[in-house]
């Protein structure tokens, strides 16, 4: 019923999505880049291209911002929430989420690499009973204006406690499909999971003793439907409800439900240190960083066509 | 000398790390720790004399006590035996430790044949029950007479 009803929701909103998702505020002003750097002015109908300018963020955040600063910053401009919808960041950016609920809480960090890949760390426990600490890598296979559809791997080790306790390591594959629109990112996820369980016996004989292993596994299944809120360009939410069956076929089924905080931010002030790099260069230099701010645009991961501001203050983007 | 000192320190402190965590993913890997205890039982069971004594016998090997508190219970079962007939015998049983404490042997014997014991208008069949205070020995003797008609085990013990 629940699940329905967000999707229901989330196909509303997208029926109401009028414009492209790459202009992230309908109410910003679709100027062409500005052109303090001399590169070419961006066409706004291709993904590759933002419209950028001057306008207001998603949680209404005033912010003046150009896209080939954007693009020498080499980084996606993105919510941080809509990033963590995907599971992907965007090169150059990191992310933070915690959630909790019932049964399953977690805590979840990665960071945007090139190529679209994010190297990720999470731990995962439902009650505090069933702990799973694991590492991973993920990827965005798809990259269009509404749709992202990611990959993940991970990892990692399984304890869980109480009379059904096991331990044993884990590893994890999961798929996101998200649908990134103005407000909201709905996503789906579903991921399978798979844990090997060693066994020891003992014999006693008179003899002496016989000691044997043994192994066996242990599968859950893992669906979620959820919805990713940017409350600012940092900070967003994440609202979803879980399906999970641990150890299928074997026992049933508990649905669930979360609700969480994504953090995101920049490993460094990208802005400041190509300040500092580009400090006393020549003009030929400079052009010659256009001409890198192009390729940049060409290689981007996988946000670049988003709607962005820079902090004026900084020079950096402003989330 | 002097330059082999820090690759033996270094060698040695590799060693202690790969031990320590072999012991503890190890530790950390053990789900189901079973410890079973091979009990070779020979003996006899026999009926009372003058009593019928063809058929099979039908053992079973159970746990005099399990669970603990007010969970505890009497005879939980560890294993199932069939012999072919009354009179001296030897089989070997695998006791699980954890499950519980002392050991019980209940026997029955199927004189029609049908596998249960005694039915609406069949003929009594004879049952007892003992339990081995030697346990936890590997050799355990059974001296059992089954006397009692139509008795299951938990009537019978203790």
């Amino acid at each position: 019923m629940i699940i329905s009803s967000l999707l229901g929701a989330s196909l509303l909103l997208l029926a109401e999505e009028a414009p492209a998702p790459t202009a992230r505020d309908a109410s910003a002003p679709l100027e062409a880049a500005s052109t303090d750097d001399g590169a070419a002015p961006a066409s706004s109908d291709t993904p590759g291209n933002a419209r950028v300018g001057h306008g207001r963020g998603p949680a209404g955040v005033p912010a003046t911002f150009t896209r080939s600063t954007a693009l020498r910053a080499r980084i996606g401009v993105e919510p941080s929430a809509f990033e963590g919808a995907s599971g992907v960041s965007s090169e150059g950016r990191w992310l933070a989420s915690a959630t909790a609920g019932y049964p399953w809480w977690g805590v979840r960090l990665q960071l945007g690499l090139r190529h679209g890949l994010s190297p990720l760390v999470e731990v995962q426990t439902a009650l505090a009973r069933r702990w799973r600490p694991a590492a991973g890598l993920a990827m965005l296979w798809v990259n269009l204006p509404r749709l992202r559809i990611g990959g993940e791997a991970l990892l990692g080790w399984l304890f869980q406690s109480g009379e059904l306790g096991r331990r044993g390591p884990n590893a994890e594959l999961r798929v996101r499909i998200a649908a990134p629109l103005r407000r909201v990112a709905p996503y789906i996820m579903l991921g399978s999971q798979h844990t090997l369980l060693a066994d020891r016996t003992t014999v006693i004989r008179a003899a002496g003793e016989e000691r044997s292993w043994s192994l066996r596994g242990e599968w859950t299944g893992w669906g979620t439907v959820g919805v990713a809120v940017p409350i600012t360009r940092r900070v967003g939410l994440d609202l979803g409800v879980d399906l999970t069956w641990v150890d299928a076929p074997e026992t049933i089924a508990i649905p669930g439900a979360h609700g969480g905080i994504i953090i995101g931010g920049f490993r460094q002030d990208p802005g400041a240190s190509k300040k500092r790099r580009s400090r006393g260069k020549s003009q030929s230099r400079t052009q010659s960083g256009d001409a890198a701010s192009a390729r940049a645009a060409r290689v981007m991961p996988p946000y670049a066509h988003t709607g962005a501001s820079l902090d004026p203050v900084s020079g950096g983007p402003s989330l | 000398m002097n330059r082999q000192a820090p690759q033996r320190r270094l060698a040695a402190g590799l060693a202690a790390i790969v031990s320590l965590l072999a012991g503890i993913c190890l530790g950390a890997c053990v789900n189901d720790d079973t410890t079973l205890y091979e009990v070779n039982l020979s003996g006899t069971i026999d009926v009372a004399e003058g009593e019928p004594s063809g058929g099979r016998v039908h053992v079973e090997v159970l746990h005099a006590r399990s669970g603990a508190g007010t969970l505890a219970y009497p005879l939980r079962p560890i294993t199932d035996l069939e012999l072919d007939g009354l009179g001296e015998f030897a089989e070997s049983v695998l006791v699980p430790m954890e499950n519980g404490e002392g050991l019980v042997v209940y026997a029955w014997l199927d004189r029609d044949g049908d596998g249960a014991l005694c039915a609406p208008g069949a003929a009594p069949e004879p049952a007892g029950i003992i339990e081995l205070e030697d346990f936890p020995a590997h050799e355990l003797e059974v001296e059992l007479v089954l006397t009692e008609p139509c008795a299951g085990p938990e009537i019978l013990y203790p």
